[in-house]
């Protein structure tokens, strides 16, 4: 019994200790996996996980996307894991579902690829896949198979997606490390959001477990931005210009459509033509080219002297051989020979730089600083504060620093001299359409978040009148007059009316001035611009059209330029539904019948019955005509005249009526046809005998 | 000796046998009920858990699906891109504006 116990005892013990030395290794181990081996320690501890938020999107003004976050994958195959026998069996069918998924290459050529490829462990398929192709890819042979067994390896890569591709671009904007552009800048803390912190636990393979934390931050989700940008619109002028600027072989482009009253720019474009024949927009010439911008800026100068009263348009000018002198420099007119004498506002019609710069320098010449403070309260003397950033080098010469000498002010009057932004241009012209409020251009109209407005972008009038409403009222004829027979008559049309200036600035003037001095041959380069409003009656769009360096088919804005704001003008008129009137009116002012002229009872009569309303004059005959939504019955003196022995008028009349009058007053009637007279042989007033011979015919 | 013993006691399960020690045992049958519980519970909850995080991966899928699909969809909405889709057929856009007919009940 004693020996079962003692045989127990050492059992135990044994087990006991084995227990107990198990239990310190397996101590020892966590203790030096924990102080010695981090990285084995940690791959199971929970830790707190950055978790970046969403950016918010980018929409048109009618919610179409403009720019997205949407990755891209960048995909390769390992194509050493694939087996023989699957390699061999099913390769041309991986062939030729590439081949049909890409279409860049033929399948032989992809087969010829994985073939030559066929031990690579990272050979490079294609960049850029989108998340459709990829899933396209995963169900192809070979590719569907898991990724061990298949090969594919596909890394993701951030991609903000502009779907309208270079529509806007620019102005859309691009976010980068190094200078950062557009909307995207501009607006990038509120697209951001704010990332999150996540405590989590790895609890398998790829597959975390949320932990509870104190210090857990939920992600803020980027607000979205919606702009003022209409992609129909933009995709008109986008088309537009770039047909101009192959037909016209120019460098680069721009177009600003605004919407008068609130300012929203709808389209900005810029195109700039590549070597390869190809558009891109890499320069916002729109905000941020600084020119001279040429006979456009006249309409700054007769508003000038307009508002200081110091000409009127009806005044004459003399613009002598088409060439003037101003100390030793020689204005001209594009026309050689001149205009002779002519009207101011005829001046401005035909953009004569004589006429407006002698005008200018008669006035202004004693004291140019009053002609400054005009352009400087017309809003052209101040950078604008957009939302997009841009460098100004906004330039606008002073009286008495040494800029200015003698010939500045005559030049500065017709556009040179200065510098300005195509932008800055339209808000100014735009003031003008606006009866002289000048409201500040906007690219975007509110920041929402799922949907809901957080915040509105309202219209901020930068200057409530930079010139009286009676100086408009008498400049803008003449706008419309520059179209209908000025320098953009090319683009009159019947369907409404444009209002607008054109202009054909002489680049590097200062430069070619020089040259010709010097008797070298001068290479002139010109830049053509349009800047208008339209319909010009109730104005909706201002827009202006600039191209740079135009080397064939024609120069001058209104050959250049004019088109194309025609083009897109013309497009924007019939597809802006709110710039035209229901035709209710029109059909109730036809749904009046047409009444001939004739016995005044039986009109009565008839228009009575016809509940047609209708108001008489007392007369035996009437003459019936339509106004203010009823039938005007007028006095029509026949009975008088044949009284008088006087022939009367009979045009219009029914033949049966007029024959029985004047047989009945003593005349011989010969006609010809039936209806209403159109040709009577003896004319109104004249005396008549008995028996007298009259021919009429009806039609 | 008795040191021994008692361990020996332990590691033969003597108390079991104890009628004071059996007083406990429904006690012990719930704490090992609940322990058992408590497991099944975690395994579930984690089940529970990998079918979020692959249902999450769904959703991310088909959102991308979704904005990727706009995005193409987008391309082919242009007004160009329409019109040299038709121009074949002879239809280009209107310069014409619109008659606009108002229908009144």
């Amino acid at each position: 019994m004693s020996n079962k116990i003692k045989k127990t005892n050492i059992r135990a013990i044994f087990l006991y200790l084995v227990m107990c030395g198990l239990a310190v290794v397996i101590v020892m181990k966590i203790l030096f996996i924990q102080t010695l081996q981090p990285q084995i320690s940690k791959i199971n501890t929970p830790s707190f996980v950055p978790l970046s938020a969403a950016r918010g999107n980018i929409f048109s003004d009618n919610g179409s996307l403009l720019a997205i976050s949407m990755p891209l994958y960048n995909v390769y195959l390992d194509l050493s894991v694939i087996e023989d026998k699957i390699f061999v069996k099913e390769s041309s069918s991986l062939a030729f579902g590439l081949s049909n998924l890409f279409k860049d290459k033929s399948s032989n050529e992809y087969l010829k690829f994985l073939k030559s490829n066929r031990n690579s462990k990272y050979l490079k398929l294609k960049n850029k896949v989108t998340y459709n192709q990829l899933k396209e890819l995963k169900g192809l042979p070979i590719l569907k198979l898991d990724k061990n067994k298949g090969g594919l390896i596909a890394e993701k890569r951030a991609n903000r997606e502009n779907p309208f591709g270079i529509l806007a671009k620019r102005t859309i904007g691009l976010l980068r490390n190094s200078n950062p552009i557009g909307l995207e800048r501009a607006y990038n803390k509120t697209l951001s959001g704010l990332d999150g912190l996540q405590l989590k636990q790895k609890i398998g393979k790829n597959l975390y477990r949320d932990e509870d934390s104190d210090l857990n931050l939920s992600p803020q989700i980027g607000c979205d931005i919606v702009s003022t940008i209409n992609i129909d619109m933009q995709d008109v002028a986008h088309q537009a210009l770039s047909s101009a600027l192959v037909k016209h072989d120019a460098d680069w482009g721009t177009v600003i459509l605004m919407e008068v009253q609130t300012g929203h720019l709808k389209v900005v474009s810029n195109l700039k033509k590549n070597k390869d024949g190809s558009f891109d927009e890499n320069y916002n010439h729109a905000i941020a080219k600084h020119s001279e911008p040429g006979s456009t800026f006249k309409l700054a100068s007769i508003l000038a002297g307009l508002e200081d009263s110091f000409f009127q348009l009806t005044d004459s000018i003399d613009t002598e051989d088409g060439t003037h002198k101003f100390s030793d420099k020689i204005m001209r007119d594009s026309k050689k020979g001149g205009y002779g004498k002519i009207t101011l506002g005829q001046a401005f019609v035909k953009s004569s730089n004589v006429a407006i710069s002698k005008v200018v320098n008669k006035y202004y010449k004693d004291e140019p600083q009053l002609f400054i403070d005009r352009i400087y309260k017309m809003g052209l003397c101040t950078p604008l504060d957009i939302e997009l950033p841009y460098p100004n080098s906004l330039l606008i010469k002073k009286p008495g620093t040494k800029q200015w000498n003698s010939v500045t002010l005559p030049w500065m009057s017709i556009g040179y001299s200065l510098r300005l932004t195509p932008l800055h241009m339209l808000t100014f012209y735009n003031a003008i359409a606006n009866q002289g409020v000048m409201v500040k251009p906007l690219f975007t109209t509110s920041v929402t978040n799922g949907g809901r407005v957080i915040s509105k972008n309202n219209i901020e009038i930068i200057n409530p009148a930079i010139c009286s409403k009676s100086s408009i009222d008498k400049i803008l004829p003449f706008l419309i007059k520059v179209v209908d027979q000025g320098t953009a008559k090319s683009i009159k049309n019947t369907n409404y009316k444009i209002a607008g200036k054109t202009s054909t600035t002489l680049l590097d003037y200062g430069l070619s001035e020089i040259n010709t001095e010097n008797g070298e041959e001068n290479i002139k380069k010109y830049q053509a611009s349009f800047i208008g409003f339209f319909p010009a009656d109730k104005p909706k769009y201002s827009c202006i059209v600039l191209v740079n360096n135009p080397k064939k088919n024609g120069f001058y804005g209104g050959d250049v330029a004019a088109p194309i704001f025609k083009e897109i003008s013309d497009k924007v008129f019939a597809s802006d539904i709110s710039l035209h009137q229901s035709i209710d009116n029109e059909i109730e002012k036809e749904s009046l019948p047409f009444v001939s002229n004739g016995f005044s009872n039986d009109l009565h009569n008839v228009l009575e019955k016809l509940n047609i309303p209708f108001n008489a004059q007392q007369s035996q005959w009437s003459v019936a005509d339509k106004k203010n939504n009823q039938i005007n019955l007028r006095l029509r003196n026949i009975n008088n005249d044949l009284d008088r022995n006087k022939i009367p008028s009979l045009y219009g009349m029914i033949i049966s009526d007029a024959v029985f009058l004047l047989e009945n007053a003593g005349l011989q009637v010969t006609f010809k046809g039936k209806g209403k007279i159109k040709y009577q042989s003896l004319e109104k007033g004249k005396e008549f005998d008995l028996g007298m011979k009259i021919n009429l015919i009806a039609s | 000796m008795s040191k021994n013993r008692s361990i020996l006691s332990v590691l033969k399960g003597d108390f079991f046998s104890k009628k004071e020690s059996q007083n406990y045992f429904p006690f012990l049958f719930l704490i090992i009920l609940l322990l058992l519980l408590n497991i099944r519970l975690s395994f579930n909850a984690e089940s529970l858990l990998k079918e979020s995080l692959k249902l999450e991966r769904q959703i991310t899928s088909l959102r991308l699906t979704y904005v990727n699909t706009k995005s193409e969809l987008m391309k082919v909405y242009k007004r160009s891109e329409i019109e040299g889709l038709v121009k074949a057929q002879g239809l280009n856009s209107s310069n014409n504006p619109p008659r606009i007919i108002d229908f009144h009940e």
